[in-house]
């Protein structure tokens, strides 16, 4: 889908804020309410063990930095209401709740120098945006909240995840039967003029696999730039699955894998030593992780 | 090893490097499926979008890679850019790939249409029989780059509309889009555009209907694609980017225009600067890039910034004075270009090395001005060859290899401003030949390097300069060289002034030749019109020569003419010879003025010149002026805008806030109403219970009250009265109701009835007064001067003990008790005397013949005081009471009683006028307290650990006068009769009080508000109470005028232990109803 049109409501924890964004904040929560886009709000009062239970049960937190300090670099909050929301987000934050925070003047200056020291803290899953239209910070929000359902395929675990273009099935069967004696073994031949939709089933089935095996015999010209995507679709070097491109020395020769030198690990060799060849690659790489 | 930088910087992505092409997955399925569908994709987007990234980094690996389905495996990808001849660009590129001849494939696709897939077809990789025809065809992609070079290079044009090789071209284009879709060939075809061209393409017939049909428009990248663009190729490549980092790109990267070549180009120099992704990436390297200030560091970042900083050359640091995201690209490029020299002089040992650093920055600036062009008033590039560029810088001392050598630094591989780009050492690709054609790597770098854009500006103000003088040229050519349209003096020195500041030369000419003639014809035009330049030049100076010589020939004549006159006339008188010197001197200062008139002339000429140009300048700051006044307005008017809207919010929030404060107010007051009728209904609620309990109490209290009165009835058997006083006890201890003093009272009365309050027995001498000692022991004093003591032992014993007896001629008729040891009385003959009664010691007092009406001893006991009836008091010594009078005072009334203030100087006197008055010692002064006219006082008696004193009256009030301050401290009805005299009891606080009714009241002073308990007058025989006394067991003992000496017990739990030993039935309900009535029982 080009246009993301998923309509999943995002929950967000509306942080007070201090008495020079009151009106910003305002308008911002109008903003949110009108973008669809769910809003929880804690009283003024509030404890932090409430403001925690309210925090759990949102998507997200948004902060309004004004020229009222919130925050200092110590790491601790001010006693006002937003900086010890500010505080309790900062200890909340993690993969499942991010932390958006908005500086609707868009400028620092020497009026609110403590956003300098919050940017310089800023990590994982911390948003800071200066956009100074509340619409533009609000469509950020949702785009960066936005999680698209995906498709769910047959997918298991295995330890090799053997992929091969259709043409050469016949000797990429060969070696499949042998490495499936000595590992678990998950296959794919991909078919060029099929209208089967490969991209998700690769990248699902790559990540239940302890390690991915691109084999080629003939089509060479494919399995490069095949490996390339692959290993691009799946994080290149922090990836935590590796890749491991084969050739069959009958039509290869190192040459050929030029292209994946520096980046890709590779092999030609005699298509009855391929598993083994397989297998001692795979060996070694457990070995590097358990490490 | 030195890991693989997965940045490009300007330079588009290449499909090798598309492992690190991110933030454009969507996109690029989204184009696949375009040409899936439509075998056509027309990209279009602004510039610096990364529409070239899109389609040779993510289109082509993507399909290359299996994911396009296609009718054959295999891809052949014929991939060109237009340039000034797009025909030829195209065929060239499709012969190239189909490995097929070059003049034949030119030849053949310049038939337009089918031409290009009728080659394909009949090429080796359609294949449409036999076996594996998947794996032995090839699927055809042609991917035109650029097609706004369509439009942006003249050449492509004539008199207006397209050539004919362009209009070829495209054709063959659509023509072979057509065919696919109707024979379903495995044929594709990909135009990437700038979108601000896209009005231009109704040059050629349907293509505006193939845009339509098949158009992808490149979406700005989303804040979380930035962020992958920004991080994921520094992970793939090993590396890692602070998160902090991102956000202050992301921050602060401009939106649109040249946001992702900004974007590109920072995070190549990031990674390069971060010791090529071996460190993690942060601000720090942001900071040294320029893309940051310094002041946004940590400290210790700053620190370590500073030193490095303070290590750059003084040219360097000026590009650090406004670091920005977008201030990268211009300190980038403006730090080569200051340092090219030195880099020129330690590489390229092939070129010679004989320009200044002057030189270099001029070929420098030369080479970008030819490499850029301004078309419509937009900054665009303009290819050029090495040569173009060398013949414009037109020295004799710069070659093609200088030029190359020198620009090399902008064409290394990390640093790739100019195309094409070189690789360090590599002799093969630094070295260029001189039909290499240069280019800029992306139009982004004209538009952020701040003296690049200062050099087009003069470019075009060059341009402008160059079109006048050619305007003038080209009318001087046309009238046959006539010299009335050589130009002027003025106009001369401009053109010439400009002549020579730019150099011309004929390549210059070509630059600025907009014809569609081939290069070389180009070339041979410029050098004609070169020459006619210079020769109309040369005219128009030899001419303005030629004309000042005239005008000096004519001068020169003037005054050889004078001169022959002058000699024809020297016989002429003297004063002709004064007159032709003075007009020699005349003529002298003509000439002078002449040749001043002609300077002013010319300067006024230059001025003229200056003026207009001036004037242009004032035009075009003019239309600025206007432009941003405009913008001002339009500006204001917005910001009204948002001022009303924001007054109008404002407003509204306030008026909201008001409503809510309203709101908030009246909630309040109500949820106070409701707390108020709450804890009034709570309060009600409580005094109801409070009541209803009060009244179950009350009616006990009312029938153990009525059995007590029934108690004090005489009855034939005298044990009634124990029964029902015992059934009144019980019923009030049952029911928690304190016990009254009408039980008390009955209690007395059915003890007495009984016999269990016998009088103790008394001597038969009248007793006037006792005093309980520390031991409970009585000790009285008799009217005959006899004094006895009594053992009670609690009322067992009965008997008087006399201890001492002296003489006396008179008996006595008043005493008073200092103590229980001491007594003060006055004889029948008005003698007083102090006794001592354990001792017998006997002292007459001066009394001068009065009667003692009270005595009392100071709390220290040193003195002692005595009252007489007449009204006089004395503060006597006690150790000498009879010798010394310490102080006295007469009052000279009546008086009721003193008593001593605890500070041992002050006495209270009491008079019979119902006067108080304290009588200071030290001062020997009297001060009136109070005085009360209404009451008659009958006595007084000190509280002393109150500090208080009680004055008694005759109607029954008691007040506490505070001996602090002299103030009435309280007040209460204590009787309904006259008292006659008090005691205070320190140890329990008991005030009794004995009253003219014959009773004795006692009052509990620490407990004012208890019921004082009544000693009624059966309980005394009915007898005046003359004295009382309190023992330390709570024993009462009154003396009444009966000669008797009573005991009362207050505990009146001991006295029911008295009563239960005669065992006294409880009364049985029937006798209950009996006694009391049924109905009253049944009401209760």
């Amino acid at each position: 889908m080009f246009l993301n049109l998923n309509n999943q409501q995002v929950k967000v924890f509306l942080a007070d804020a201090t008495g020079d964004m009151a009106g910003v904040r305002f308008r911002l929560e109008r903003v949110l309410r009108k973008a669809c886009v769910g809003v929880v709000s804690a009283s003024e009062r509030a404890t932090e063990d409430e403001t925690k239970q309210l925090m759990s049960g949102c998507d997200c937190s948004v902060h309004i930095l004004g020229s009222v300090d919130i925050y200092n670099a110590e790491g601790s909050g001010y006693g006002s209401q937003a900086g010890m929301q500010y505080r309790v987000a900062r200890e909340f934050r993690d993969d499942k709740f991010k932390m958006f925070l908005w500086n609707p003047t868009g400028l620092i200056n020497t009026r609110n120098t403590y956003i300098t020291a919050i940017r310089r803290d800023i990590v994982e899953n911390t948003i800071y945006s200066q956009a100074t239209s509340p619409i533009v910070f609000v469509e950020d929000l949702r785009t960066i909240m936005s999680i698209s359902p995906k498709m769910k395929s047959n997918i298991g675990e295995a330890d090799i995840f053997f992929i091969y273009n259709d043409a050469d099935r016949d000797t990429a069967g060969e070696v499949l039967s042998m490495l499936q004696d000595i590992q678990k073994v998950t296959s794919l031949g991909i078919n060029m003029s099929s209208t089967t939709s490969y991209t998700d089933y690769i990248n699902s089935q790559l990540q239940a696999s302890k390690m991915g095996v691109i084999y080629f015999d003939y089509s060479l010209d494919w399995a490069v730039s095949f490996a390339r995507q692959l290993w691009k679709d799946s994080g290149g070097n922090s990836s935590k699955v590796p890749l491991y491109v084969v050739g069959n020395e009958a039509h290869v020769t190192e040459k050929d894998l030029a292209p994946l030198k520096g980046f890709m690990e590779h092999t030609i060799s005699e298509k009855t030593l391929m598993p083994l060849d397989i297998k001692v690659y795979f060996d070694k790489q457990m070995e590097k992780q358990k490490k | 090893m030195k890991r693989i930088c997965p940045y490009p910087g300007l330079r588009p992505f290449t499909e090798e490097e598309s492992i690190f092409f991110k933030g454009r997955d969507q996109h690029i399925r989204q184009i696949v499926r375009l040409l899936e569908k439509n075998k056509m994709a027309f990209i279009t987007g602004a510039s610096g979008d990364g529409k070239s990234s899109m389609v040779y980094a993510g289109v082509i690996p993507y399909i290359r890679a299996g994911f396009f389905k296609a009718k054959y495996n295999g891809w052949l990808i014929v991939d060109f850019k237009p340039q000034k001849n797009p025909l030829k660009s195209l065929s060239d590129a499709f012969s190239k790939e189909l490995g097929i001849d070059e003049s034949k494939c030119e030849s053949e696709l310049y038939n337009g249409f089918s031409s290009l897939v009728d080659l394909y077809k009949e090429s080796e990789y359609c294949v449409t029989d036999g076996d594996d025809i998947s794996n032995r065809g090839k699927s055809l992609l042609i991917i035109a780059d650029q097609f706004e070079e369509v439009f942006t290079n003249f050449e492509n044009f004539e008199q207006g509309r397209p050539s004919d090789e362009t209009y070829t071209a495209v054709n063959l284009l659509l023509e072979t889009i057509r065919i696919s879709i109707n024979e379903n060939l495995p044929v594709f075809v990909i135009f990437t555009m700038r979108s601000d061209f896209i009005s231009q393409c109704t040059f050629f017939k349907n293509l505006p209907e193939y845009i339509a049909y098949s158009q992808f428009f490149v979406p700005q990248l989303k804040r979380t694609e930035i962020r992958q663009v920004i991080e994921e190729p520094a992970l793939m490549a090993g590396g890692k980017i602070a998160p902090r980092l991102t956000d202050v790109i992301i921050n602060n990267l401009n939106s649109g225009f040249d946001q992702l070549p900004v974007l590109q180009h920072a995070l190549n120099l990031l990674w390069r600067m971060a010791d090529n992704g071996e460190d993690e990436i942060d601000l720090i390297h942001l900071a040294k890039i320029a893309g940051i200030a310094s002041d946004s560091l940590g400290a210790e970042e700053r620190g370590e910034f500073d030193r490095w900083f303070n290590n750059l050359p003084d040219y360097q640091k000026k590009y650090y004075e406004k670091p920005d995201l977008n201030n990268v690209l211009n300190a980038h490029a403006g730090i080569l270009y200051e340092s090219a020299y030195d880099y020129f002089m330690q590489n390229a040992d092939w070129a010679e090395k004989s320009i200044t650093p002057e030189e270099s920055k001029e070929i420098i600036e030369t080479v970008f001005k030819c490499l850029t062009k301004i078309d419509n008033n937009r900054p665009v590039r303009n290819r050029c060859t090495l040569s173009e560029v060398t013949g414009i810088i037109n020295k004799e001392n710069i070659t093609n290899a200088t030029v190359c050598a020198v620009i090399n630094i902008f064409r290394t591989q990390d640093n790739a401003l100019v195309r094409p780009f070189s690789v360090d050492g590599d002799r093969e690709t630094e070295y260029l030949s001189g039909d290499t054609v240069l280019d800029v790597t992306h139009e982004a770098l004209i538009r952020n390097w701040k003296l690049l854009s200062e050099w087009d500006i003069e470019e075009a103000t060059d341009m402008k300069d160059f079109h006048d003088l050619n305007t003038q040229m080209q009318l001087w050519v046309k009238s046959d060289k006539q010299s009335e349209y050589l130009l002027n003096s003025g106009s001369y020195m401009y053109f010439n002034q400009w002549f020579i500041r730019s150099n011309p030369n004929p390549y210059l000419f070509v630059k600025y030749d907009s014809s569609t003639l081939p290069q070389r014809q180009k070339i041979k035009n410029a050098q004609s019109k070169y020459e006619n330049y210079v020769d109309f030049l040369e005219a128009s100076n030899a001419a303005i020569i030629a004309k000042e010589q005239a005008v000096r020939k004519r001068t020169r004549l003037v005054i050889y003419g004078l001169l022959a006159f002058i000699l024809s006339l020297t016989g002429l008188v003297y004063w002709a010879l004064l007159e032709k010197k003075f007009a020699e001197e005349q003529g002298l200062i003509a000439q002078n003025r002449s040749e001043y008139a002609e300077k002013q002339q010319l300067i006024a000429e230059e001025a003229r010149r200056n003026a207009e140009a001036a004037n242009e300048i004032a035009n075009q700051q003019r239309d600025t002026a206007q432009m941003l006044a405009q913008r001002a307005i339009d500006a204001k008017n917005e910001s009204d805008r948002a001022r009303r809207l924001a007054e109008r919010l404002r407003l509204e929030a306030v008026s909201q806030r008001e409503r809510a404060d309203s709101n908030f107010q009246f909630a309040e007051e109500q949820r106070m109403k409701a707390e108020q009728d709450r804890n009034e209904l709570q309060h009600q609620i409580a005094l109801t219970n409070e009541a209803n309990a009060k009244s179950e109490k009350f009616n006990m209290m009312a029938m153990s009250n009525l059995l007590a009165m029934k108690a004090k009835n005489v009855y034939d058997d005298k044990k009634m009265n124990l029964r029902l006083v015992m059934t009144a006890y019980k019923m009030s201890v049952d029911n928690n109701v304190d016990n009254s003093a009408e039980l008390y009272d009955a209690m007395l009365f059915a003890m007495e009835q009984n016999g269990l309050a016998q009088p103790l027995k008394t001597s038969s001498n009248k007793i006037i007064k006792f005093a309980i000692d520390d031991s409970d022991n009585l000790t009285c004093i008799t009217q005959n001067a006899q004094a006895y003591v009594l053992q009670p032992n609690g009322g067992k014993t009965k008997e008087l003990k006399k201890i001492t007896q002296f003489e006396t001629k008179f008996p006595i008729q008043n005493a008073v008790f200092v103590d229980p040891d001491n007594v003060i009385y006055t004889t029948a003959d008005r003698n007083t005397f102090h006794l001592n009664v354990k001792t017998a010691e006997r002292a007459k007092l001066s009394s001068q013949g009065d009667v003692i009406v009270d005595a009392a001893s100071t709390l220290d006991g040193k003195h002692i005081v005595t009252a007489y009836e007449g009204g006089r008091v004395m503060f006597l010594d006690s150790k000498e009471p009879d010798g010394r009078v310490v102080a006295s005072v007469n009052l000279k009334t009546k008086l009721r009683g003193i008593c001593c203030s605890p500070n041992n100087n002050d006495v209270y006197i009491l008079t019979s006028r119902s006067e108080l008055y304290k009588w200071s010692i030290k001062e020997n002064r009297q001060k009136l307290i109070f005085e009360q006219k209404e009451m008659d006082a009958s006595c007084i008696v000190s509280i002393p650990d109150k500090r208080q004193l009680a004055v008694c009256f005759s109607n029954g009030t008691i007040e506490f006068v505070d001996m602090r301050t002299d103030t009435q401290a309280d007040a209460m009805l204590g009787g309904h009769s006259g008292f006659k005299g008090a005691v205070y009891d320190t140890e329990t606080g008991y005030l009794m009080i004995s009253s003219l009714d014959k009773r004795i009241t006692v009052i509990k002073t620490r407990s004012l508000t208890d019921k004082p308990v009544v000693i009624e007058e059966h309980s005394l025989n009915r007898s005046d109470v003359l004295c009382v006394g309190l023992d330390s067991g709570g024993l009462i003992y009154a003396l009444t005028a009966d000669n008797a000496i009573r005991c009362f017990n207050l505990d009146i739990e001991a006295n029911v232990a008295v009563i239960s030993k005669q065992s006294p039935n409880p009364l049985k309900q029937e006798e209950l109803e009996l006694i009391l009535g049924r109905d009253f029982l049944n009401n209760l």
